[in-house]
């Protein structure tokens, strides 16, 4: 049977959960955090901007929104700085993983031979930025990876690497 | 039959050089088939001309909304009716399809045209169905189901039945076979015999002189299940909500005869939203009947609308059988599957049933059908075991206060396949699927359980019913499994 001689077989490429241990892991590029911040404020700037100027001017209970938005603010750039970091992905021999989240860890593992078609996608922000993001499809529509903010030269890499692994592993549905 | 054959026809035999063969001609879908299609229109059409002709008829003059000008109102119906004859010819003239060496293709639309073509190693299955009206006329539709998402199906809406069916006998001798030539060359000889053996038309590009007026051919393969009505409506009333309805229609009733409208007014609604999706279930999973022939399966079920699902047995991606609580005291399972393609639009759901309802003996029987290499042991283990027995890793004792019920069940096995999980307490289910068919792995641990130390896999498969997960493995046992089915999968694919 094909399982019975991997079953004690010490990977040197392990996968773990959690820690920089087992696969070479990668860290995304940190400008990303620069990016998601960059949106967060739009979003939120000209709201606190305009709650400040109406608070000082018409009435002083908008100073509730503003303290609220201020919150919010904080708090997404405090879950951007620590979100950002914890995407870590690593390609093994059979796989390619990647890992999102500090609160609510995910990891997914992509079989190689299992991609459909590779993704990599770049809007104007995450050009700006140098950056793209690479999506993973699988015949599975929830079960395909996303790895965000790659700068671009690396995605271009993986996905000419992927695009030659999974030719030389594909198979059918 | 296939030694009967004098020669293979050229399909039979694909070489890399491909001989130019001639195309078979394109083909026109049945005359009637846009006027089916728009059916409910056409037909509120005539029935309001011929509920005006009746006022008539019985004399009643009070409210012409015509204020006289009848001539000129029935002029005009006769232009709009005309108008759609005209369409609906026209549209029917530009439909048409054919059956080629490697592909279906289906045209249609005038101004907007549309080029649809499917490859025969694409199909996924093949479905026949006859809506209501369809088959008052004796008319099917022909859906063939590919992997490409909710609008990738392409549809031969109408054929009589005898065409019908033969094309889908067609199709499937040459999905299976396309399929298996370029999986495994070294067995399509023998996929071969037995794709001809099942049909006598496979690989043989059929003309409309061929079709003239050939029989329906009798339904072949060798029943698995029948399903008797009465017991699917037991079924789907020994459910929490069927017992709702059950009690709420008598309530109604009383109701209504003591003349209490505060009852009425929130009873009625409410029976009506769980009766109607209910009923929809009920109407769908009437007459059930489950084929097995060769190396499909054949489903069919409905009571308005008839359809005959053709499903390659290679093509089912997972399979889940599950029992409800009610359920347990029948002793009653369900078994669901993923097929690439098939339900991802919202209405066609039933067609991953292969059991709407069933014993335990027959759904160890649909489950060795579909998986033959799951023992017997480990299916009954699946069902109703719990523990480590038959090689399940469970759930450990540190998870137990976040599945107080489940947690000595929920785990999965390894077979030499595929993968065997279950869960559940009060609702029972286990899933397999084969190692070559999971498509990627997923873990994910919440606070709740890291600090547990355990993390819940899930193995992604198809869109469909069944997603099987094993829920709060320990972190070193998830991860032995993520490392471990990677390997499995890899090498099962190479297999493959």
């Amino acid at each position: 049977m094909s399982d019975a001689p991997n079953n004690q077989s010490p990977s040197p490429h392990e996968v773990r959960l959690f820690g920089d241990t087992g696969m070479p892991w990668r860290p995304v590029s940190p400008k990303l955090a620069t990016a998601r911040l960059l949106v967060l404020s739009v979003f939120l700037g000209p709201l606190l901007v305009a709650l400040l100027v109406l608070a000082a001017l018409v009435w002083k209970g908008f100073w509730v929104g503003v303290l609220l938005v201020a919150l919010a603010l904080a708090t997404g750039a405090w879950l951007i700085r620590r979100q950002v970091p914890a995407i870590t992905w690593a390609e093994g021999e059979e796989e390619l993983v990647v890992r999102r989240g500090r609160m609510f860890r995910t990891l997914v593992s992509v079989p190689y031979g299992r991609l459909q078609f590779v993704d990599v996608q770049s809007g104007p922000l995450e050009r700006r930025f140098g950056m793209a993001t690479v999506e993973l499809h699988t015949a599975s529509p929830q079960s395909g990876g996303q790895i965000p903010g790659l700068p671009t030269a690396e995605a271009e890499a993986l996905r000419e690497r992927l695009a030659a692994r999974g030719e030389s592993q594909r198979a059918g549905l | 039959m296939s030694t009967a054959e004098p020669t293979p026809t050229p399909a039979t035999e694909p070489t890399p050089t491909t001989p130019p063969t001639p195309q078979p001609e394109w083909r026109h879908l049945h005359p009637l088939s846009p006027l089916l299609k728009g059916g409910i229109a056409f037909v509120a059409v005539l029935a309001y001309i011929v509920s005006q002709q009746a006022d008539s008829f019985f004399g009643a003059q009070r409210d012409d909304p015509t204020n006289g000008h009848l001539g000129w109102a029935a002029v005009g119906v006769l232009v709009v009716l005309l108008g759609i004859i005209a369409g609906a010819w026209v549209s029917w003239r530009f439909s048409r399809f054919r059956v080629g060496d490697a592909l279906i293709e289906l045209r249609t639309g005038v101004l907007f045209r549309q080029h649809r073509q499917v490859r025969f190693d694409r199909i996924q299955a093949v479905d026949l169905g006859r809506p209501l009206l369809a088959r008052l006329t004796g008319l099917s539709e022909v859906v063939v189901q590919s992997a490409g998402g909710k609008d990738s199906h392409l549809k031969l809406s109408f054929l009589t039945d005898a065409q019908a069916q033969q094309v889908r006998e067609q199709l499937m001798a040459l999905a299976g076979r396309s399929d298996e030539v370029a999986a495994n060359p070294a067995a399509a000889t023998s996929h071969h015999a037995s794709a001809a053996g099942g049909s006598e038309w496979g690989g043989a590009q059929l003309t409309d002189e061929d079709y003239a007026d050939l029989p329906a051919p009798p339904p072949v393969g060798q029943p698995i299940l029948a399903i008797p009505n009465l017991r699917i409506l037991q079924s789907i009333l020994y459910s929490g909500p069927g017992l709702v309805i059950a009690l709420a229609i008598p309530a109604l009733v009383v109701s209504i005869a003591l003349g209490v409208p505060e009852m009425v007014a929130w009873l009625g609604p409410m029976t009506v939203a769980v009766g109607s999706s209910h009923l929809k279930r009920l109407t769908q999973e009437c007459n059930f009947e489950l084929l097995h022939q060769g190396d499909r399966l054949r489903i069919r079920h409905g009571l308005t609308d008839l359809r005959t699902t053709t499903v390659p047995l290679h093509r089912i991606q997972a399979v889940e059988v599950s029992q409800s609580l009610p359920w347990r005291l029948t002793g009653w399972w369900r078994i669901q599957v993923n097929v690439a393609g098939a339900g991802a639009g919202g209405d066609d759901v039933t067609q991953t049933v292969l059991m709407p309802v069933g014993n335990r003996e027959e759904a160890l029987r649909v489950l060795t059908l579909v998986h033959p290499g799951i023992p017997r042991g480990a299916a009954l283990a699946a069902l109703e075991g719990d523990g480590p027995a038959e090689g399940f890793v469970t759930t450990s004792t540190r998870a137990r206060s976040l599945d107080p019920l489940s947690w000595r069940r929920q785990g999965y096995a390894v077979l030499p396949e595929g993968l065997l999980t279950r869960r559940g307490g009060w609702y029972r289910a286990a899933q397999f699927v084969p190692h070559a068919r999971i498509q990627s792995l997923k873990v994910e641990q919440g606070p709740v359980q890291r600090r547990r130390g355990v993390a819940t896999v899930r193995l992604m498969s198809t869109v469909g019913p069944v997603s099987p997960v094993v829920a709060h493995l320990d972190e070193p046992e998830a991860v032995r499994l993520l490392a471990e089915q990677v390997v499995r999968s890899s090498q099962a694919r190479q297999r493959a």
